[in-house]
Formats: structure tokens, C-alpha cells, sequence
């Protein structure tokens, strides 16, 4: 596997962009799942068949064939024009097979229609003037662009507000958005939020296409999610409300700033003409922080002294057992290095290809303090012979599905997007999911390859069998990939 | 443009099959070799999520460019090639491929350039697999196995260096055979079994369970033995090449024992036989179309539908949904394209055997019998697909 440590890791490319392994560890959202959080929303995919197969079968896989078409392309629709006609012909074609008209049809557009240069705006005016009473919105899978641009699901994550229509703001109404892992309703950011007078609504929360337009009526947008900040940010511009960016930090001193950003925000939003003022202060940007309150320090060296004994608690449980973490579990796996290297636990390893911005204050850190601690790629070709064929490898407690799976340990953390923790909780909870995956094993070969952990997962694992030899019934737990099924009615 | 031609290519609720570039990689996957996608994302994923279940326990080659915008824009076909020689140093293949998706077909990548040098420059043969991901898996599996056969006796002739064949047996070659058809496991050990107690000796198994070394041996057989539209290009290759004759069928269920006489006749006399479609133009008895049909693959679901007929005496069609098909069909055989022609024609049958995902686009009161197909549901069904030697 290509290692390197991070006292000699560039920022933010650590390994060259080289050749690309991907390993059979499936469990973070791709497009297909996020569309699908926008109720009643249809997606159609115009891209060739090799491209397709990949989307479809997620549809397939997570119970929603139902809300997903294919147009195919061939080689003679290039030559008849750019693209333009099977475009429009064949979305209309679907949606003349789909019964009853969906509100909003999500268009997917590929890396052909960017090379053959699709007037994307006559695509859209047709199929808009042939059937009005439907949102279009113009999406793209456009992976060709997504190493010197935003990725497909970072647009994406702008583009399923789109039908959002701004509404009269609902006095205390705050949106929660940008991740795919909904926050519990008694989470510490949600409960936050509720003891300052605020109702929050996340999009998970929605159930139907009016019930998303709520949306529209927030006075403010909270982001936790990297991926999604653009396109909320461009939600909030267009709603003329609030917007901050809070990613999940496991740094004190973040975590306080974190809550001094939200707390100034609130109070500007209960004084009223919360967006004026961010517009003057510098638009959708967010506010300087508050000056120091008593009743919240009191509370944070509280929540503080609770991380300190669940990380010490952690610790002892530990042992000598190392701890790998990679970036598919949680957006900050170097901050999570840090964390755990200041509090004695052992980190071996952290997976990932490549640094964020919001890493960066970690990775030089970790640069000065743990220059030895290493770092591997899981997309470098040299990822295929992981030391799971060399025997290198002794227990390991792994964060997240990619380190298990290089790891092969089935004591493992099985999380993305960093779970839906968030603040003081977040690390208490991240300690005790630690602890729980050190006592329980899990079942690696069954959870990893399965697609968008939290949806359905309707299939069979190869190598994975039931006792009866059948498929998987409606009512297997292993169709719910990991969610409640009270949480996907 | 045709005005129905969008028709065509629209699934409102249907899935597509695998596509052409996982069937190159599926085709190549055990030979030792290294396959590179030249994609910009998604090719290798989608291949190893759904298209493959050797990922987990088997080790293969298989690798995904990560093309750019920029270098695609600039035809920086540089950075493939460099990228590909420093990957192939450390890993040593024995031979170097190359899949492409559409934007490399549609800028004109020179593809046979590219592999020159990367021959020249790592001294491992490279060839390029004509795909532009428009394709399915039988297309691109079918023509990896044929590039695999002209790399490997582009330079040999016909009868040259043939040890002589002491065991008496008829030596066989199994073309097409890719767990994308023969998913269930141990087929390809149950096939050479079959072979060996029919008084056949098995060369050399391409897709499943042989190497390089062994696929080599190829022109030493008799006859050559085609399992699935994958192996077909290849199978008329090697009859120009050598004059090694065919038989496109899969011995499965009551066909088996036809499919052994149709090797036999085949090697003695040397023509090539379509024997599945023998069989069923014989319960046809020249009808336009049978009441009962069974879809999919053609060579595959055409074995299973003269098993059928010859148990039951019944006439079945062959309702075709991949794309190679040119001499696998018979008359009445038919080769719907998009959802609409699809679900046309399955109305027109009384009874049909397809896998599970065509259920729902069958007409009210169709007898259906599932046979799940890999390549079509993926990993949907994976423990209920059966296997089909034997």
C-alpha cells in the first residue's frame, strides 16, 4: 500500500494522482441516494450504458426503481446533433411512461453532453414549454470535470434546492442541511437550537414535495456538511436568509467557536432582518464571533470534563489496540487523529487521498507532532495487496468502513459523513462507538460493500449467504443497510 | 434522427445490462494481465459493486485512469501512458489492456499508438479494447476475448508446432465464459467434468479458472465449445485462424447430452453448428412465434429453452436483450430494444422464463419463471441464481 507519514505529507494532494484502485467498500452516498431525499422527486440519467449500469442498479438496490429512468446514448446520437434530441426525447418518453407527473424531475447530464456542448438551456426550455407542470432540474454526472472542479454531488447538493420556492420566513424557523445523515431530533445540535426558540426542519424530515417547500420559509441555513456548503450557501443567497457552515469539530476551541457563531447568529434572527445584516456584514458570510457569555462557559468546561472521561474511558479500554481512521467515516479523520493522539490513545493509520482545507490547521499539527504517524491512500494501485495478505497486521480497532476493510477487522465503526455527531456530543458518542466496536465484531464482509448506509440494501453479497440459501426477505434486518425501518417510513 | 429510435434506447423502469467495459474486465480478470479503464470515475466502482463478485477473494489488475477534463481537452495521452508504464514496473503483468469510456471514443483517442508505446516502453504486450461504454457486456467481453486470441496467435499458423494428441480424446476449447453468464459457483469445474466423462479433454476454459499459459494452448483442440455470445467472436477467429470448428450451446439440463453429440460431430466433420437453435427450429416446426419464450443472453437462454423443449416437446422463442446477436438468432427469434419493444414483446407469450426484474413487465396472467441473471439484476438475486451446467 503507498504510505507516506505526515511530516513529509503535502497539502492538500498527500499522494499523486496516479492510476486508481477502488475498493469493494460501498457504504457513503453517491448521487443516486442524495437525489432521492427530495420527496417525490424522479430522476433521469441520459448517459451511455456502462455509465448508467452503476446508477441504476443503486436505484435498484435501494428500493427506488420506481423514481429512477434511464436514456441510453449512442454513437449515432453524437453524430445527429449535440445531444439535444435523445435528451429531450427520451425524458419525454419516460415521463409519458411514469403514470402520473412528479413535481420535480431531476436531469442528469454527463460528461458527453459537456464535450459535445449540449445547449443545455434549449434541453431544458423544451422539455419545461412541453410540460409545465413539472420542475426540471438540470443535474449533472459530469465525473470528467470533478478533479479541477466541485464533484458531481457537490453540485448536486446545490441543485436539489432548486424547487425550493421562498416563502414568508417562519419567525425562529432554522434549516439543518448539506448532510446526508440526518441529526437526531435530541441530538446536541438540535437540542440546542430548540432551547433557543428555534424549530429546525431537515430535509430527511420531509416526507412530502409540500412538505420540502417548508423549506423555503427558514430565516436561517446551518451546514455541517463540506460537500453541501456551496449549494446551501447558494439556497440561502436565493432565500435571502441566514447561512453558516459548522462543520463537526473535535477541537475544543472550534466546537466553542462553533457554538459563539451560532449563538450571535440567534440573537441577531430573534432581533429581526437577520439576512440585512449578514448582507452588510458580507453576504452569507458568517458573523464575528460573540463575546464570552457565563451561562455557556460554565456549560462548555461542563461538556468538555465529559469528552475528557469518555476519551480516558476509551483509552483505558483500548489498551495497547491502535486505532486506524478514514475519511469516509467521519470529514475530519486527521482532527480525530489529533484528538486521539492528545488524549494517549494510539493511532496507527489514517485513510485517506487527500486533505481539506478545514484539515489543515490538523495536518500541521500532526506535521509538528506526530510527524511518524502514517497516512495511506485507498485509491493508489498499490491498495490491492493490503497487508491482509501479509499477515502485518495485528488487532486494530478501525474508524469507519475503508479502514476496516484494509484493516480486515471486524471491529469497526460503522459510520459516514461523521454519523450525524456534531459538538461536545459528537466526541462523547464517537468514544462510545469506539468502545462498542471494540466489544462486538461485526459481520465485514456483509456491511462494506453494501451501497448508501441508512437506505435499504436490497441484495445479495457475493460470498455472503443466508442460512437458507435465499435471498434476503422484505423483513431481513440486512435490508435496512443499517437504519431503523421506522426511519425510512 | 428516427423518430422512434429514442424509443429505443428508454427504460422508464428497467435496468440496462452490464455494460461493455465491465465485460472487458470480467472477460480478462483472471489471466494475470492489467486492465485499465481509461474513465474519469465510476467505471471501477460500478464494476466491483455490481458487475463482479471475484473482487472480494481474488486479486486482479484492474485499474481506472481517473481521465480529466483538462487532459482529455489537451489530449495529454501522455500522462496515461506514463501512468500505466510506472504501475506496470512494479506490478509486472503479463500483458497490458485498455478499456475506454466515452469521452477517449469521442475525442479520437489513438488508442493503437498508445499501445505501441506502452509495449516499447515496458516491453509487456498491450492491446486496447475497442469500447466506448454505448455497449453491453457481450460486446465487451466478446471482443476482449478476441483481442486476448490475436495477441496471443496473431504471429502463429495453423497446424504449426501441434504436439500430437495421445490421449485419443477430442480436445476441447470452452469460450465465452464469464461469471457474469455462469455465476454460480463451481461451473466451470462442473463443465470440464461433463467434457471429461463425454471422452473430451478440456484445453483451455476462457474467462473462468485458467491462465494465460493455458489459453495459449488453444489451438490444439478440435472443436471449441461456445457458452455465451462472449465467446463467439473469438470462436470464428479461431476457426479462420486455425480451422478449429464450434458449437455455440451450453450443456445445461436436457440439452446436455446434444450439446456433447454436436462436439463430436462438429470436430469429425469440422462445420459449426448453432445446435441450441437446431433444436428449437425443430419444436417450431416453422410456426411465426411460439407461446412461450425465455429471455436474455442468447447462446445461455437459448440452451435453457431446447432443455425445455426437449423435456416438455413445447416451442420457445429466444427473446434477445443483448447486443450481440448477429447468426445466435433463429426466424422467430426476437430482439426488442428500450422498455416499450420490450414489454411488447413479452405480451405476445403465454409463459415466460426471464429473470426477476422483467417480472413486473410482463402482462397481467404471464406464466413467469424466474431464471436470475447477473448481468441484468446484479447483486438483487445473487443467491438465488442457479447454475446452468449440468
Amino acid at each position: 500500500m503507498e504510505r507516506i507519514t505526515a511530516g513529509s505529507a503535502a497539502y492538500p494532494l498527500p499522494f499523486p494522482q496516479r492510476l486508481e484502485y477502488n475498493a469493494p467498500v460501498h457504504g457513503t452516498w453517491n448521487i443516486v441516494h442524495i437525489s432521492m431525499l427530495v420527496p417525490e422527486a424522479h430522476s433521469v440519467y441520459v448517459c451511455s450504458d456502462n455509465c448508467m449500469r452503476g446508477v441504476v442498479m443503486t436505484a435498484a438496490e435501494m428500493g427506488c426503481q420506481d423514481r429512477f429512468s434511464c436514456v441510453t446514448l449512442s454513437e449515432a446520437d453524437v453524430m445527429t446533433d449535440n445531444l439535444e434530441t435523445i435528451t429531450i426525447e427520451g425524458t419525454a418518453n419516460v415521463i409519458e411512461h411514469l403514470g402520473k407527473h412528479p413535481p420535480v424531475v431531476f436531469l442528469f447530464l454527463v460528461c458527453l453532453h459537456i464535450f459535445v456542448s449540449s445547449d443545455e438551456e434549449y434541453i431544458l426550455k423544451k422539455l419545461r414549454e412541453r410540460y409545465p407542470d413539472i420542475c426540471f432540474v438540470r443535474c449533472y454526472m459530469d465525473c470528467v470535470r470533478q478533479k479541477t472542479g466541485p464533484t458531481p454531488d457537490m453540485k448536486l447538493r446545490g441543485f436539489m434546492y432548486e424547487p425550493v420556492r421562498v416563502r414568508d420566513k417562519v419567525p425562529g424557523r432554522v434549516n439543518v442541511l448539506g448532510c446526508d445523515i440526518a441529526y437526531e431530533k435530541d441530538s446536541e445540535l438540535l437540542s440546542y437550537l430548540g432551547s433557543q426558540g428555534c424549530s429546525v426542519l431537515q430535509l430527511q424530515d420531509c416526507r412530502t414535495f409540500e412538505e420540502y417547500q417548508r423549506l423555503g420559509e427558514a430565516q436561517l441555513n446551518l451546514c455541517t456538511y463540506m460537500n453541501g456548503q456551496e449549494g446551501v450557501g447558494r439556497l440561502s443567497q436565493r432565500m435571502g436568509c441566514g447561512y453558516l457552515y459548522l462543520p463537526p469539530a473535535v477541537d475544543y476551541g472550534e466546537i466553542r467557536e462553533a457554538y459563539a457563531q451560532l449563538r450571535r447568529t440567534l440573537a441577531q434572527m430573534n432581533s429581526g432582518d437577520l439576512a440585512g445584516r449578514m448582507r452588510q456584514e458580507g453576504t452569507a458570510e458568517p458573523l464575528s464571533a460573540p463575546g464570552e457569555d457565563a451561562g455557556f462557559e460554565i456549560w462548555a468546561k461542563e461538556q468538555e470534563m465529559c469528552c475528557e472521561q469518555a476519551l480516558d474511558h476509551l483509552r483505558r479500554k483500548l489498551g495497547q489496540t491502535p486505532v486506524a481512521i478514514d475519511y469516509t467515516c467521519h470529514q475530519r479523520p486527521l482532527g480525530i487523529a489529533k484528538l486521539f493522539l492528545t488524549h494517549g490513545i494510539t493511532v496507527s493509520r489514517v485513510y485517506l487521498d487527500g486533505v481539506l482545507e478545514e484539515e489543515q490547521p490538523a495536518l500541521d499539527w500532526l506535521r509538528e507532532n506526530a510527524p511518524q504517524l502514517e497516512l495511506t491512500a485507498t485509491m493508489r494501485p498499490q491498495s490491492i495487496r493490503p497487508d491482509r495478505q501479509s499477515g502485518e497486521r495485528g488487532a486494530v480497532l478501525a474508524l469507519g468502513q475503508k479502514a476496516a476493510w484494509f484493516e480486515q477487522t471486524g471491529h469497526f465503526v460503522n459510520m459516514i459523513e461523521s454519523g450525524g455527531l456534531w459538538g461536545y456530543e459528537g466526541i462523547r458518542k464517537l468514544c462510545g462507538l469506539a468502545e462498542e466496536a471494540l466489544d462486538t465484531e461485526k459481520d465485514l464482509r456483509d456491511i462494506v460493500p453494501r451501497k448508501g448506509m441508512g437506505w435499504p440494501s436490497l441484495c445479495d453479497v457475493p460470498g455472503v449467504h443466508s442460512a437458507d440459501g435465499i435471498s434476503p426477505g422484505p423483513e431481513d434486518p440486512r435490508r435496512l443497510n443499517g437504519r431503523s425501518e421506522a426511519a425510512h417510513e | 434522427m428516427n423518430r422512434k429510435s429514442w424509443k429505443r434506447q428508454t427504460f422508464w423502469s428497467l435496468p440496462v445490462y452490464t455494460g461493455d467495459v465491465s465485460g472487458v474486465c470480467s472477460a480478462l480478470y483472471e489471466l494475470g494481465g492489467m486492465v485499465v479503464m481509461h474513465d474519469p470515475s465510476g467505471c471501477n466502482s460500478t464494476y466491483n459493486t455490481h458487475d463482479e463478485i471475484r473482487w472480494m477473494d481474488q486479486e486482479s489488475l484492474i485499474f481506472l485512469s481517473g481521465l480529466k477534463d483538462i487532459d482529455a481537452i489537451t489530449g495529454n495521452d501522455r500522462k496515461l501512458i506514463d501512468d500505466i508504464v510506472e504501475t506496470a514496473a512494479e506490478f509486472h503483468p503479463k500483458f497490458i489492456a485498455i478499456a475506454n469510456s466515452p469521452v477517449p471514443w469521442l475525442i479520437g483517442t489513438d488508442f493503437r499508438s498508445i499501445c505501441r508505446t506502452l509495449h516499447r516502453e515496458t516491453g509487456i504486450p498491450a492491446f486496447h479494447v475497442e469500447t466506448n461504454a454505448m455497449h453491453d457486456y457481450t460486446y465487451g467481453a466478446g471482443h476482449a476475448f478476441l483481442e486476448l486470441a490475436r495477441m496471443l496467435f496473431e504471429n502463429e499458423n495453423a497446424g504449426q508446432a501441434e504436439p500430437e494428441n495421445r490421449s485419443g480424446r477430442t480436445r476441447v476449447n470452452v469460450l465465452g465464459m464469464t461469471p457474469l453468464d455462469f455465476t454460480a459457483p463451481g461451473q466451470a469445474e462442473r463443465l470440464r467434468m461433463m467434457l471429461d466423462e463425454n471422452g473430451f479433454e478440456t484445453v483451455s476454459v476462457w474467462g473462468i479458472g485458467d491462465s494465460l499459459e493455458t489459453l495459449k494452448r488453444a489451438p490444439l483442440a478440435g472443436v471449441n465449445l461456445v457458452v455465451s455470445s462472449a465467446g463467439i467472436a473469438a470462436a470464428r477467429y479461431l476457426q479462420e485462424k486455425f480451422g478449429i470448428p464450434y458449437v455455440a450451446g451450453v450443456p445445461t439440463g436436457s440439452f446436455s447430452g446434444t450439446v456433447m453429440q454436436a462436439l463430436s460431430q462438429a470436430a469429425d466433420t469440422g462445420r459449426s453448428r448453432m445446435i441450441y437453435l437446431e433444436v428449437l427450429e425443430k419444436y417450431r416446426g416453422g410456426a411465426a412465434h411460439a407461446e412461450r419464450a425465455v429471455c436474455g443472453e442468447p447462446v445461455t437462454m437459448g440452451s435453457v429453452a431446447a432443455g425445455m423443449a426437449l423435456e416438455d416437446g413445447l416451442p420457445r422463442d429466444i427473446l434477445c436483450l443483448t447486443e450481440t446477436a448477429e447468426g445466435l438468432l433463429g426466424g422467430a427469434d426476437q430482439r426488442p430494444l428500450g422498455e416499450e419493444e420490450i414489454r411488447t414483446a413479452l405480451s405476445g407469450y403465454r409463459e415466460v422464463t426471464a429473470d426477476p426484474m422483467l417480472r413486473h413487465a410482463c402482462a397481467e396472467g404471464t406464466a413467469f419463471h424466474e431464471l436470475a441473471h447477473f448481468a441484468y439484476s446484479g447483486r438483487l438475486y445473487l443467491n438465488r441464481i442457479p447454475p446452468l451446467i449440468g
